[in-house]
């Protein structure tokens, strides 16, 4: 009986990890999905000149029209030049300190003007103006735009495909660096490496493994970032190919230690039946072995394309931390969880910020879990084949 | 294992540079490994002093030393070390000593590989949403411990199952025959002689926790805080967040530079003892059970 | 000219001997079959013809081996083209994860020196010699893993038939299959023997009796006794051999 309530105990410490990733589910998918449904803009209205004909205006229209690339003629408004207020730029119309008659007094009169478009909680709204209605679209702003400015005024532009890509391009010359040596060093390791160096090698791939990505990342800022500008002739060495090369090279542990794994893992007479037929030493590495742990190379580099997703300090501190969409590894770019890491210290908890970062949490969360249960499914599968 | 044949064949070029190859991009890499310590200990090591080790930061952290971070690294490693080794342990043992082959048994071990694929500033997220704010410990060294102890729980897990599986089943069988029930048999034989491997996984993990930046970001760290904490309630600076400050959001980079290089060194230090010596441990085991 | 030659063979695998002073001759387009029980130097000898004991760390041999009259130790013998002439089948089928046609190919592809029309008759050919042919003409695209364990043994054999050997080594190639199976092969090695010469080496004396010219036997590394396998059964000239076949043996 004590026996068996023991066991229970043992049991729930295990399953504690189905809490843990449930809770992790749970508070990612709480904290972002508002996103989804959330405006940015809730608690303000939009209000326009009363003559203003426009009866709707979309979010985009909004930003350019504060940004000043269009104008209200080209929507179809009043010819008259835009005055937006709204709370970010009030201060530039009336000092905050102002007495609340001169305060009203100044909102009225800029409600006079045929141009102006208010952004303002109900409340300091002036009352000859036309509430105009902003319809805001949460999947709309998060993936048909690249334009990633998420604390930008009135309207924040909230549109990942820039730090997708900019993921896509670190992962992606991370994969380039990491699955060829990785190969190789386990090639190298099984094959011609003396024994004595074995364990060596071994705890020198461990040592690599727990080095702490933020002083990976100060070598690269100090040592590789100038190498890439002076080898590219660059303005800046913090590029997505800094990043990717450092990033590549921290995964290689992993990489290389599950090839020689599937390697050593080869039935000892299918390598003699090679050796059997005339075949060479490499002739056996590249026309046996190699193709058959092709499948344990997948998911390594599954296993390792997650492991570079998801790292951020180094990208942090070397990819040169611009939100721009990047059509060249030689460009700065930011990732997925660089923006994180950047941004949500600044984030006001339940902010639309806030909301969003989590929501760029989900979208890695669920990549690199695919990643990993991917390659989790179909590694049993190639062990038994 | 295959060796390569015993007379040296006729000269074949192409294998010769094949092998060569490979031997050098595997040198090579780890050259680089060398290079960022040998680098690290040059531009470090001017620093270095006992000085540096023992007091606060002054000057617009220009000046002074890291005692604060060091200490508050070490506070959070100890809580999330210190609450991970129980779970892990116990589910180990679950999963290598207790569990029958079940769908439960599978879906653990499932959740053991993905929790270990996903990435620490997920955690962070995780930390900061569920530590503190839902349950309101604020940013704080609790607040952090616990989230680096779940970010490390997946390798602690899985080390821990490797530990009890690698005790013979022989001894286990031979305790059971005398009539000591499976829970008398885990606590008397299984564990003590797992024991010295679960230790050298809670070394290696200390070592990992102590160099993670991420998920401690939102959850503990303090940009400046020069005193040392009175409760695991307050927030502290940390080693691995200091070095990130002083080398992107300092009031003067180019003046803490030195202070960059001293605090990525013992940083450094430390993690490369940690898990160096977890290495050396693992490996003489792996070999003793070999033998 | 005898096709292999051993004289005094001596081999150490580190500090423990394996073979003592073996000395044997075969003729061209026989078999010989090497029995004794497990542990007596019978896969040692067999390996020994084709050099893949230089892959086991610790290898030490002493005396000659020729094969065809050439000393295959001598130092200018390339032991990877000595292997394309001695083709080697192993105790369990090891068909590599390609495809039937891709695997019996793999020898051939080797030395780049073959044209692919070349190589689809070749292959054709050693599947037609290992009985093999029939059976999967329609299907040489499919996966060597899907065939059965026999045929999978005999996909093996096709394909150390295909580069051409003179000589065939066979290490128990039946001891992982069923009778039926096992029968299909010693067939083959009935019709193999036009052709080639054959060294099989097999823990079961009913196989060695029924298919080989010669048998010999080996006990603690020594080789005991060597004669025709008509003598050998009916007429052993050495007790441990008489004891050996009648099963007195530990």
């Amino acid at each position: 009986m004590r026996d068996r309530w023991g066991k229970k105990a043992f049991q729930a410490a295990a399953a504690t990890t189905i809490l843990i990733l449930g809770g992790l589910t749970l508070f990612l998918f709480q904290e972002g999905l508002p996103t989804l449904w959330k405006s940015p803009y809730e608690g303000v209205t939009y209000a326009v000149h009363p003559q203003n004909p426009l009866p709707h205006l979309s979010p985009e229209a909004v930003q350019a029209l504060v940004r000043g690339e269009t104008t209200w003629t080209a929507l179809g408004g009043p010819e008259a030049p835009v005055v937006p207020v709204y709370l970010a730029n009030l201060d530039r119309y009336v000092s905050a300190h102002a007495p609340a008659p001169l305060f009203k007094h100044i909102l009225d009169s800029l409600a006079t003007l045929p141009g102006v478009l208010f952004a303002l909680p109900p409340s300091l709204l002036p009352a000859r103006t036309k509430p105009i209605d902003v319809p805001w679209n949460g999947w709309k702003a998060l993936f048909a735009s690249a334009r990633w400015s998420p604390t930008y005024e009135p309207i924040p532009s909230v549109g990942v495909w820039s730090l997708l890509i900019g993921s896509l391009w670190v992962s992606a010359i991370g994969l380039l660096v990491v699955v060829p040596l990785g190969i190789a060093m386990a090639v190298y390791v099984v094959e011609f490496l003396p024994k004595k160096l074995y364990y060596a090698i071994k705890m020198l791939w461990e040592v690599l493994a727990g080095l702490p990505s933020v002083v990976v990342g100060f070598w690269g800022l100090m040592v590789l970032v100038p190498w890439i500008q002076k080898i590219f002739h660059l303005e800046d060495g913090e590029t997505a190919l800094t990043a990717g090369i450092l990033l590549g090279w921290m995964t290689l542990p992993l990489m290389a230690s599950l090839v020689e794994e599937a390697l050593q893992a080869i039935p000892p007479l299918l390598i003699e039946s090679s050796y059997g037929l005339g075949a060479t030493q490499w002739q056996t590495i590249l026309r046996l072995k190699l193709p058959y742990i092709m499948p344990s190379i997948f998911t390594a580099t599954l296993l390792s394309a997650g492991r570079i997703l998801g790292e951020t300090m180094v990208v942090l501190i070397v990819s040169g931390n611009a939100p721009l969409l990047s059509w060249s590894p030689l460009m700065p770019v930011r990732t997925l969880p660089a923006t994180l890491a950047a941004e949500l210290g600044e984030a006001p908890v339940g902010s639309y910020h806030y909301h969003v970062l989590f929501f760029l949490g989900i979208i890695l969360f669920l990549i690199t879990v695919s990643l990993n249960a991917l390659a989790y499914v179909i590694q049993p599968k190639t062990r038994s084949a | 294992m295959l060796s390569s044949p015993r007379h040296a064949p006729p000269k074949r070029w192409g294998e010769h540079i094949a092998t060569l190859a490979v031997a050098l991009l595997s040198w090579g890499s780890i050259a680089i490994l060398a290079g960022i310590i040998g680098f690290l200990v040059y531009r470090g090591g001017q620093v270095l002093s006992w000085e540096f080790l023992t007091a606060p930061m002054r000057e617009g952290m220009q000046k002074g030393g890291i005692a604060p971070a060091l200490v508050g690294s070490l506070w959070l490693t100890a809580v999330a070390i210190l609450t991970a080794a129980f779970i892990s342990t116990a589910a180990g043992a679950y999963l290598s000593e207790f569990a029958r082959p079940s769908r439960f048994k599978n879906l653990i071990e499932f959740l053991v590989t993905t929790l270990a694929g996903i990435p620490s500033v997920v955690y962070g997220l995780f930390g900061l949403a569920l530590f503190v704010t839902a349950l309101g410990l604020g940013a704080s060294i609790l607040a952090g411990g616990l989230t680096l102890a779940l970010l490390s729980l997946p390798l602690l897990i899985r080390n821990a199952q490797e530990a009890f599986a690698a005790v013979p089943r022989a001894l286990k069988e031979a305790s059971l025959g005398i009539g000591a029930s499976e829970i008398q048999t885990f606590f008397r034989i299984t564990l003590p002689m797992a024991l010295p491997r679960i230790l050298t996984g809670l070394v290696l993990a200390s070592g990992r926790v102590l160099g993670e930046t991420a998920p401690i970001l939102f959850t503990v760290a303090a940009y400046y805080l020069p005193t040392y904490p009175h409760s695991l309630l307050e927030p502290t600076m940390a080693l691995p967040y200091h070095l990130y400050v002083l080398i992107t959001s300092g009031t003067n980079i180019q003046a803490t530079y030195p202070m960059a290089f001293g605090t990525a060194l013992v940083l450094l230090l430390l993690t490369l003892c940690l898990t160096g010596i977890a290495a050396y441990l693992r490996y003489r085991l792996k070999k003793s059970y070999r033998v | 000219m005898y096709k292999v030659e051993a004289h005094a063979v001596s081999v150490w695998y580190g500090d423990h001997q394996a073979l003592y002073k073996v000395s044997l001759q075969l003729e061209r387009n026989q078999v010989l079959a090497l029995i004794g029980p497990s542990g007596c130097g019978k896969s040692t000898f067999l390996r020994l013809l084709n050099r893949m004991n230089d892959f086991i760390p610790g290898f030490r041999m002493e005396g000659k081996i020729l094969i065809d009259g050439e000393d295959i130790y001598a130092p200018h013998v390339d032991p990877v083209h000595l292997r394309r002439r001695v083709g080697m089948v192993f105790q369990k089928p090891t068909p590599f994860p390609f495809s039937i046609y891709e695997n019996v190919a793999y020898g051939l592809r080797l030395q780049n020196r073959l044209k692919e029309s070349q190589i689809r008759e070749r292959v054709e050919q050693a599947l037609r010699q290992a009985a093999l042919w029939d059976e999967v003409k329609d299907n040489l695209k499919k996966s060597a893993l899907a065939l059965s364990g026999g045929q999978q043994q005999r996909l093996c054999i096709a394909r150390a038939l295909a580069v051409r050997p003179s000589l065939l080594l066979m290490d128990e190639p039946t001891s992982a299959l069923d009778p039926i199976s096992t029968a299909k092969i010693e067939e083959l090695i009935h019709e193999l023997r036009q052709t080639y010469t054959i060294v099989i080496v097999t823990h079961n004396m009913q196989q060695a009796a029924r298919i080989s010219d010669v048998t010999a036997f080996f006990h603690m590394g020594r080789l005991i006794e060597c004669s025709r396998t008509k003598d050998f059964f009916t007429n052993p000239t050495h007790p441990e051999t008489l004891r050996y076949i009648t099963g007195r043996f530990g």
